[in-house]
């Protein structure tokens, strides 16, 4: 068995980890790359569930809150409530960086500071030349989300490349 | 930092994914410690180490360096 069949076949692929990863769960594996631990794979899909769900509960409280009247007490009861994905996502999240394998922890702290770098800089010049409104938050998270999305995505992208062009170099070795 | 590890993994017939497998990392750390693009943990370096039962010496070069600029230290402060 050449080492490229060996890793085709590892059990940690995505192919050949079984029926957990069949259906619309899979859409959560965001980074599938070949030869990722099962256990990152798994924290990584509970972190991409608990976020989907959270913007899924605040879009619904907001949609209560605007176009229903709702009495104040219960009002903030829905407030509350739309918390709690929010609290399984930081936990899962912490999970996911506590036990994950070391190239994904840097993946994830290096996309984690070019999220507050870009919010730095995008907050500090909105806050000094844009005059205070209501889209200031949405002006200084976007660009920080998007950000850490697109770092996070870019350097798995790259470490799987590397990992994938580097298989022959080590079939010469073998 | 350099090493030996695709030296000492030819050496011991490992696939970048066996050895994977034993350290409890994905293969692309592997490789990107093999490829010098990341620096590994005090422990997975001691961890790789003890899969090829050598000195973290022998498999990580460049630590001479660093061990002859602790003595240059020593025998600066003895002269003192």
């Amino acid at each position: 068995m050449t080492i490229r069949q060996e890793i085709d076949s590892d059990q940690t692929t995505p192919e050949a980890a079984g029926p957990s990863h069949k259906g619309m769960l899979a859409w959560f594996d965001a980074l599938k790359w070949k030869g990722m631990r099962e256990r990152d794979r798994q924290n990584e899909r509970r972190v991409n569930v608990y976020a989907f769900a959270w913007v899924a509960v605040l879009i619904s409280a907001n949609v209560i809150r605007t176009t229903t009247q709702i009495a104040e007490p219960f009002i903030w009861l829905v407030v509350l409530l739309s918390t709690v994905p929010g609290f399984l996502f930081v936990k899962s999240y912490l999970k996911m960086f506590r036990e994950g394998d070391e190239m994904l922890r840097l993946i994830q702290l290096e996309a984690m500071a070019c999220g507050f770098g870009t919010a730095f800089l995008v907050g500090l010049t909105v806050i000094f030349l844009v005059p205070a409104s209501p889209v200031w938050g949405i002006a200084i998270l976007m660009p920080m989300v998007l950000a850490y999305c697109i770092r996070v995505i870019l350097a798995g992208r790259e470490v799987a490349r590397d990992a994938a062009a580097n298989v022959d170099a080590d079939e010469e070795v073998k | 930092m350099k090493n030996r590890l695709r030296v000492m993994r030819a050496e011991h017939r490992l696939s970048q994914a066996a050895l994977a497998q034993i350290l409890d990392v994905s293969r692309q750390t592997v490789n990107a410690i093999e490829v010098g693009k990341h620096d590994p943990s005090l422990t997975l370096a001691f961890r790789i180490a003890a899969v090829f039962s050598r000195p973290i010496e022998d498999v990580f070069l460049g630590l001479e360096e660093a061990q002859m600029a602790v003595l240059a230290v020593k025998q600066d402060s003895d002269a003192d």
